[in-house]
């Protein structure tokens, strides 16, 4: 049964396979959909100086600490979402793994580990005006160079809730919940429209 | 506009946030033990001083957390933010 079931990007009725690349440049802005990666919700560690430790040995890399701090780790990257919350990003299908690891590790803590994968999707926008376009309708200064790489923040996008990382060289991360993904991609590509709004692929 | 200062966030803009009415009122701890009038005033009855205000806030496009925000509701400027189960600094007199 496993095998037949077909997994399908929140993105799926736009089919941005079809609608043509696109590379970053000057005047353009790319957009493009990272589906299915694996996402875990991690919660716990309140007044128990065990837990970030048990985290830290099961995946080799430490949660962050700081509020709006992710850390990253080959291909892993970690999110503060909260003072006992965090998110974690992995390749396509190494979260279960990691989950099963985790959940063994933690079974005598209160934790929970929750894949959220398939309720959520990651677009990266690249090019030098993403941050005036996202600014049309982010109440976060996101023109201030203190949000840069390492920084994270949940926050609002027009009338969805988003999890921005800023990237290397003008890039931005956007975490967005499924049912929201069809709705964050028709603004981006609406107001982004004048800066040249691209799907890439 | 309100700028909010959640406590893990930091200040951020009113429209990320969900205001959640009067702070500190507590859940009578035996409600058996407590007549109709007495629980309706738990239920319903707030205070809603001309003054100094202190309220519930939860960061709702943000990190999600609960906290409390004291606020001069005629000024609406924001005197104090705290956690859950910590107490404001005394207002000024
Ligand atoms: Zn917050």
């Amino acid at each position: 049964m496993r095998d037949t079931v077909r997994k399908e990007s929140p993105l799926i009725r736009l089919r941005l396979d079809a609608s043509g690349a696109a590379t970053p440049g000057d005047s353009i802005l790319v957009a493009q959909e990272r589906p299915f990666l694996g996402h875990l919700n991690i919660r716990g560690g309140r007044g128990d100086a065990r837990f970030a430790a048990t985290i830290a040995r099961v995946l080799g890399m430490a949660l962050p600490i700081a509020p709006n701090t992710v850390v990253c780790d080959r291909d892993r990257v970690a999110y503060w979402l909260g003072p006992d919350e965090w998110l974690l990003v992995t390749p396509a299908g190494g979260d279960t793994v990691i989950a099963d690891s985790l959940r063994e590790a933690l079974r005598d803590a209160f934790s929970a580990v929750t894949e959220v994968g398939s309720g959520q999707t990651v677009i990266v926008l690249q090019g030098r005006y993403v941050r005036e376009l996202l600014s049309k309708e982010c109440p976060l200064d996101l023109l201030s160079p203190s949000f840069g790489p390492s920084a994270c923040a949940q926050t609002r996008l027009a009338k969805a809730s988003v999890l921005l990382r800023p990237l290397e060289a003008d890039g931005m991360e956007l975490i967005v919940r499924r049912s929201f993904a069809e709705y964050v991609w028709a603004w981006l590509s609406d107001a982004g429209a004048e800066y040249g709004f691209r799907a890439g692929t | 506009m309100l700028m909010i200062a959640c406590p893990w966030c930091g200040p951020r803009e009113q429209t990320e946030f969900a205001y959640g009415g009067e702070a500190h009122i507590a859940r009578p701890a035996d409600p058996d033990a407590v007549d109709d009038a007495q629980w309706a005033d738990y239920l319903f009855m707030r205070t809603n001083p001309k003054g100094c205000h202190r309220e519930q806030w939860n960061h709702a496009f943000g990190c999600r957390r609960w906290f409390n925000v004291e606020r001069d509701t005629l000024s609406y400027r924001i005197t104090s933010v705290y956690k859950p189960g910590e107490r404001p600094a005394e207002p000024a007199a």
